[in-house]
């Protein structure tokens, strides 16, 4: 039946359903009031024309009769209708009010939904974007107050330069470059002596121009290439009156110099990006909560082309084809990787480092990350992947002040899940464990797309130590465990005692250490040059790693080594190491791996301590 | 009691921080080893933060292996007591890891469970498979707990979400933990409600009245 009612059929259900719940109403027809009135219930007639409801129907109106007499005229010409029908109808225009009314709040309610799901998603686009903003802010404000104590030192120096050197700014452009290019070599050498950093990250540093940061900032765009421009900017400080030029809102009055407009520009955003990633390590290393916008200017730096060049023409070959890992021999390529790999070369450096002796291929990426993992309960027409749990509930946890990075950048969380997953399928006897997202997530980081990172991460996870500790083969992590505590009593026997004392294990740090490869306990800078010696030692150099940050803490809290708790500082290491010291202690430990290695061989001859 | 705190050196100070040494010229700071086990992301680390540093931390990492706390509650009475917080790993491969921490007698892993006086047991009241897994972990310490007597506590955390969210009710919480004979709190590390101190309150007086002051002793 239609729907609709119609009125006619309304006024019917009106009067009739009165008439129903037994109220004084007028009732249509006065020939059935008169029948009704002498009519007998139980006449036959009656009956064989309606059915059973009529009799009570009857019974109701004799009662009403007299009132129905009076019923008003207009009514009255109505066609007699079919009682029988008309309560049929009753019960079906009933059911199809509700029906119509249910529709009707369903949609209005979908239609509410709809709007605040779409209300929800732009504010939750908008909160993204305020918090790259806050996050950016942040940065400018700590970049400025860096850039203004620094410039105030670079401008003395500069000065007097520029006093001895003033002839130069006549000469012609070609001779004024060479002369720049020395210029900024020289200022580099004062900048390592002023910040003891890495040389790499800084040999191709320039001097900048102080001034606009936010504009260039907005513009940074991590991983855009940019390691091969060549800055010349260091002349542009002798040039402009710094100081004044903070009003200035366009390039014109910074770019009037010799080079085009554009290309000016550009190297003014490198220049400011290179002071921001000067600024980091100075100041807040050890932040656990870097915004965002810092690890991007992590990935800004600009370095020696030469340097560069040099790692890419000799380097790099050495370590690829190199016959039977020749490479780890060579003292040069020790002393660069001590040093540190250029950001840019990292994730390449690493792939070769690290090696494919999985000969894990992209497309056994591309098999496992989804093999046979497709869930089609859930949708048969468009079967999701399988997701676990517990990836899912890691991803977010992996790196949380980096968060927006992930979501940022062609979703790096994506590629995680993907990595993970496909581990996950490919070594099913181990599947997930917690700790693997963090090595995965640095990896993303410098390797780029997913299938490479894949390919190192199997590999590293393939390094016996770090294998035996993901497999959870316990006779093999107590050999691990042995040896440290062999070592840890020689070289922090204090910080030893007191572990001992509390009767702690060291399993309590080193386990986590071993399987995040110290990446969730330190921050990610220092981390990515631990990595970067962990895969051309080997995964000796881990345990040396390990022993080396407890000898550290130890010579740190040496004064109260009897009395402080021991474990908390472990637990809290990130906060007392620096990274420079590290390193130099990483250096100066009298530890050799080979001593390591000799240890592991005669297992048995060390005692069971603790 | 300074003596109880370690085994083989009873004269070391401790100096932790001052109420200890209070504590120890008055011979009565005791330790206990308090458990916080649950599956993954529960909020276990959460709940940890926020009593011992009474912060939230949105950016939560997830635990790899086990972390440890430690902090004073001091009692109306003058004693105080010292809690040491650990903060276990919720992953299913850490429960695969199960005979790592809990059933090898190796003296290079810590089992986890040996000597903890309390265990709070978590579950998320948005996931209501932490709560059937809750008996998983029960019988867990029931296997590898070598106390007796130890204090079993079952929380519901995330107490704050919305009402759409909640998967688990307060009443069936309660009920769960009533068929087990054990005491109940529903917590929210994210909002500061008091729910942990209260919850870590009435854990301390419990472990204070069940065991004598020569139980307390610190066995981290």
């Amino acid at each position: 039946m239609n729907p609709v009612i119609t009125k006619e059929e309304q006024t019917q259900l009106t009067t009739l359903s009165a008439n129903f719940f037994n109220q004084p109403a007028p009732i249509n027809d006065l020939k059935i009031g008169k029948i009704k009135s002498t009519s007998n219930p139980f006449r036959m007639p009656f009956s064989s024309n309606n059915n059973k409801m009529p009799v009570i129907q009857q019974q109701r109106s004799d009662s009403k009769s007299e009132d129905q007499k009076y019923s008003p005229p207009s009514s009255a010409q109505k066609p007699k209708p079919q009682v029988i029908d008309v309560n049929q109808m009753i019960i079906k225009l009933e059911r199809k009010l509700v029906k119509i009314r249910d529709d009707n709040r369903l949609k209005e309610k979908e239609q509410q939904m709809f709007q605040l799901r779409k209300e929800i998603k732009e504010l939750e686009q908008d909160l993204l974007l305020t918090k790259i903003d806050l996050a950016q802010a942040k940065g400018e404000l700590d970049e400025y107050e860096y850039q203004i104590d620094e410039y105030k030192r670079v401008i003395k120096q500069e000065n007097q330069d520029s006093q001895n050197s003033s002839t130069d700014q006549t000469q012609d452009k070609e001779s004024s470059r060479s002369q720049r290019n020395q210029s900024k070599t020289k200022t580099v050498f004062k900048y390592k002596n002023m910040i003891k950093y890495p040389v790499s990250l800084l040999t191709k540093t320039q001097i900048v121009n102080q001034v606009k940061v936010p504009k260039f900032l907005k513009k940074l765009n991590p991983f855009s290439g940019n390691s091969g421009n060549s800055g010349h900017s260091s002349q542009n400080v002798l040039d402009d009156p710094i100081f004044g030029s903070d009003s200035i809102d366009d390039t014109p009055k910074n770019t009037n110099k010799k080079q085009p407009d554009n290309l000016q520009f550009s190297e003014l955003d490198m220049g400011i990006s290179t002071t921001v990633s000067m600024a980091a390590p100075m100041r807040d290393i050890r932040q656990e909560t870097l915004s965002a916008a810092v690890y991007l200017n992590y990935f800004q730096k600009t370095h020696d082309e030469k340097h560069i060049d040099q790692w890419f023409k000799v380097y790099i070959p050495l370590i690829k084809e190199g016959y039977d890992e020749e490479f780890r021999k060579n003292k040069k390529l020790k002393q660069e990787i001590v040093s540190g790999i250029p950001v840019p070369l990292r994730g390449q450096v690493w792939q070769a480092l690290v090696g494919n002796k999985l000969r894990i291929s992209s497309f056994l990426f591309q098999v496992f990350k989804d093999n046979g993992q497709h869930d089609y309960n859930m949708d048969p027409d468009n079967p999701r992947i399988k997701l676990n749990p517990l990836i899912e509930e890691d991803i977010p946890r992996t790196f949380p002040h980096l968060n927006d990075l992930f979501e940022e950048i062609q979703s790096l969380s994506t590629s995680l899940r993907e990595i993970l997953l496909a581990y996950q399928n490919f070594r099913q006897d181990i599947g997930y464990v917690q700790g693997m997202s963090y090595v995965a997530g640095m990896l993303l980081l410098h390797c780029g797309p997913p299938e490479e990172c894949f390919k190192v991460f199997c590999n590293i996870l393939n390094m016996e130590i770090i294998f035996n500790f993901y497999n959870f083969k316990i006779s093999e992590i107590n050999k691990t465990y042995k040896v440290y505590w062999k070592l840890l009593k020689e070289q922090a026997p204090l910080l030893y005692d007191n572990l001992k004392a509390d009767n702690v294990s060291c399993s309590v740090f080193l386990f986590e250490w071993v399987l995040t490869l110290f990446s969730s306990s330190f921050e990610i800078e220092i981390c990515t040059y631990l990595w970067d010696q962990i895969f051309f030692f080997g995964d000796m150099y881990i345990v040396k790693i390990a022993v080396t940050i407890c000898y550290l803490l130890q010579k740190k809290f040496i004064n109260e080594i009897k009395t402080v708790d021991g474990l908390a500082i472990i637990k809290k290491g990130r906060l007392h190491l620096q990274k420079d010291e590290l390193f130099d202690a990483l250096n100066k430990i009298k530890l050799d791996l080979s001593y390591i290695e000799s240890l592991y061989a005669k297992l048995d001859a060390i005692e069971d301590e603790q | 009691m300074g003596n109880c705190n370690k085994k083989g050196k009873p004269s070391r100070p401790s100096v932790r921080d001052p109420i200890n040494i209070r504590g120890d010229k008055e011979n009565k700071v005791s330790y206990a080893k308090v458990v916080l086990i649950g599956n993954s992301g529960v909020g276990k680390t959460s709940i940890a933060q926020r009593f011992i540093e009474g912060k939230f931390d949105e950016n939560n990492k997830n635990t790899v292996g086990a972390s440890y706390f430690q902090k004073n509650i001091s009692f109306k009475d003058g004693s105080s007591l010292c809690l040491y917080i650990w903060d276990t790993a919720g992953g299913e491969k850490f429960q695969a890891l199960a005979p790592l921490y809990y059933r090898v007698k190796s003296k290079y892993i810590i089992n986890i469970f040996q000597n903890a006086h309390a265990a709070v047991v978590c579950y998320s009241v948005t996931d209501d498979d932490s709560l059937k897994q809750i008996d998983t972990w029960l019988n867990k310490l029931d296997e590898h707990g070598n106390i007796a007597k130890m204090i079993k506590v079952v929380v519901g955390n995330k107490s704050d979400v919305d009402k759409s969210e909640r998967r688990v009710d307060l009443k069936e919480g309660k009920l769960f933990a009533q068929q087990r004979d054990l005491p109940f709190f529903e917590t929210s590390a994210l909002l500061n409600d008091g729910s942990i101190d209260e919850l870590f309150q009435k854990l301390a007086s419990q472990i204070k009245q069940s065991f004598t002051k020569e139980e307390l002793h610190a066995t981290v």
